[in-house]
């Protein structure tokens, strides 16, 4: 009999791969580009070098750590029904909502991209993007405890 | 300035009833959480929550929630 998934799940995994597959191209990119079009790591500098790396690899770590978690999920319809009220759960939707949203959430990733490929271009446009980079995550994370609290927890 | 508040007896009909909040909660499709929340009068239900929570004591919206008007 086929395991019934939830939509939502296979959303995800499939945002989860195509994700993968962006950081495998990206490591490609910059590794042949690099001392070319894209500074190499000897003319980064040490901020540039180790947050590029932070993103890189932290991205990388995050998103196959969440596919595992997805596919044991699927494995477990318990957990998978818990997971799926939690995820359709009307309070935590408005939280996200206030807290910026799909918007906010399309932003930062859109930043972290900018942060790691800026990291090998210009240190003067990558220090800009990490400085927004950093006050948006701030925003979100201040608003979203705030929001948090205020319709209980 | 008018504020308005949503209150609802929410906990004591639940209590009445002998009913856990889990219970409440998987009986309406929503969170524990959302339901402690609702208790406390700290978040106030969408309309489809209101209308399944009716449903599921099988009471009327309106005897599960009113409105409290007051001047601040």
């Amino acid at each position: 009999m086929a395991q019934h998934t939830e939509p939502w799940i296979r959303k995800k995994i499939v945002i989860l791969w195509v994700g993968l597959i962006l950081l495998l191209i990206a490591m490609v990119v910059v590794g042949e580009g690099s001392g070319t079009i894209f500074l190499s790591s000897r003319e980064q500098t040490s901020l540039a070098e180790d947050v590029t790396r932070m993103v890189y690899f932290g991205g990388l770590v995050f998103v196959i750590v969440r596919l595992c978690h997805y596919r044991n999920l699927r494995k477990n319809r318990l957990r998978m029904e818990e997971e799926t009220l939690q995820y359709y759960d009307e309070r935590r939707q408005l939280i996200h909502e206030k807290s910026g949203g799909l918007l906010v959430d399309i932003l930062l990733i859109a930043l972290m991209a900018a942060v790691f490929l800026l990291g090998f271009v210009n240190m003067a446009a990558f220090e800009t993007a990490l400085g927004v980079l950093l006050v948006t995550a701030g925003l979100k994370i201040g608003f979203y405890q705030y929001y948090k609290r205020r319709y209980g927890e | 300035m008018q504020e308005i508040h949503v209150d609802n007896k929410l906990r004591e009909l639940r209590k009445a009833r002998g009913l856990s909040q889990e219970e409440v909660a998987r009986g309406v499709g929503t969170t524990r959480q959302t339901i402690t929340s609702i208790e406390v009068g700290k978040y106030t239900a969408s309309l489809p929550l209101a209308l399944r929570l009716a449903r599921y004591f099988g009471v009327t919206v309106e005897e599960l929630f009113w409105l409290e008007e007051g001047v601040k």
